[in-house]
């Protein structure tokens, strides 16, 4: 999974850098937000998640975060922002603009790691939902065919479709829905056929 | 035998925690020789910019860069460095320079003591 950080310590941007890749994530490493938010834009997929410092020249964490959240494709992202220990109202903003977890700094190897687990559980599960609420519009939208006013034939019982075709009912259902018929005879219509089977043998 | 007449030096353990920092670093030598390069390359530029910014009465330079200082230093797990520069900063968010330039010498000496801490480091874990 790829993820992005952004610090303008070279320090904390090589410990962060050597730390990710150590745990098998690929890393994209930027020095400020400003080429945070370019690289954002050249990445064809982007990453899901990203590791934000929050005191940074130009565009800082927190308004990188809030234009990552107006951005509609660059969701669903799990940003995690660093700050310095001590600054509590910090905090209060950053998850406000739209941050999911916060790292204090110096960060603890563990603790980091930890955390960027929290954001790939939620990253996997958003996609799982995704992918399910994917297949439910399908249904849905295949239910819908068979939905609202059908015109249909008094006496042979077939159906016109929109374009002004009649099909048997069978394949008008079949065609629109997931439905295969298996064909059977009714007790109802068994007793006909053989009354009339029974007259025409002249019994 | 240590000499009771030396003035009180703090004991290493206060400048460096050496077991953070090689667990930061994940007993990466190479990482470890690399990011103390990188901080001897920061620290006295640093120093030197708080120095110059608190000479021109620049406050939010002064203010970024020990901030700075504070981050590489807490990335090093360097204490001493780390706690000056957070009490420099705490000063500067309130607008209190007025002790600041003594913070200066007081960092390099703290940088001059914690590089052969960390050459040491490096030459134990490679031995």
């Amino acid at each position: 999974m790829r993820i992005l950080i952004a610090d303008d310590d070279p320090i904390t941007r090589r410990l962060l850098e050597s730390s990710l890749a150590q745990w098998d994530y690929e890393v994209t490493a930027t020095r400020d937000g400003q080429q945070a938010w370019q690289a954002l834009q050249r990445l064809g997929t982007p990453p899901p998640l990203l590791v934000l410092d929050w005191l940074m020249p130009g565009i800082d964490g927190v308004e990188l975060c809030r234009r990552i959240r107006q951005t509609p494709d660059l969701q669903p992202a799990y940003v995690i922002l660093l700050t310095s220990r001590g600054h509590r109202q910090d905090v209060v903003e950053g998850l406000e603009a739209g941050a999911d977890d916060y790292v204090t700094k110096p960060f603890n190897p563990d603790e980091l790691r930890a955390r960027i687990q929290v954001g790939v559980r939620v990253m996997k599960l958003q996609w799982i939902l995704a992918d399910r609420v994917k297949d439910l519009e399908g249904a849905l939208q295949r239910v819908n065919q068979l939905q609202g006013l059908l015109p249909i034939c008094c006496y042979c019982k077939k159906i016109r479709d929109d374009g002004n075709y009649w099909h048997q009912v069978e394949s008008y259902i079949e065609e629109h829905s997931g439905v295969h018929f298996s064909r059977g005879v009714c007790p109802e219509c068994m007793e006909k056929m053989k009354g009339q089977v029974e007259t025409a043998a002249g019994f | 035998m240590p000499n009771a007449a030396a003035p009180a030096a703090p004991p290493d353990a206060e400048i460096l925690d050496r077991e953070m920092l090689l667990h930061r670093v994940g007993g990466d030598l190479e990482l470890l020789s690399e990011i103390i390069d990188l901080f001897f390359e920061e620290a006295p530029r640093l120093v030197a910019e708080i120095r110059a910014a608190l000479a021109q009465n620049d406050s939010p330079t002064a203010l970024r860069s020990a901030h700075r200082l504070r981050g590489a230093a807490g990335d090093l797990s360097a204490l001493r460095i780390a706690a000056l520069a957070a009490q420099l900063e705490s000063r500067g968010r309130q607008g209190q320079w007025g002790d600041a330039p003594v913070f200066c010498p007081a960092l390099d000496s703290e940088i001059a003591r914690l590089r052969p801490l960390l050459g040491t480091l490096v030459r134990k874990k490679a031995a």
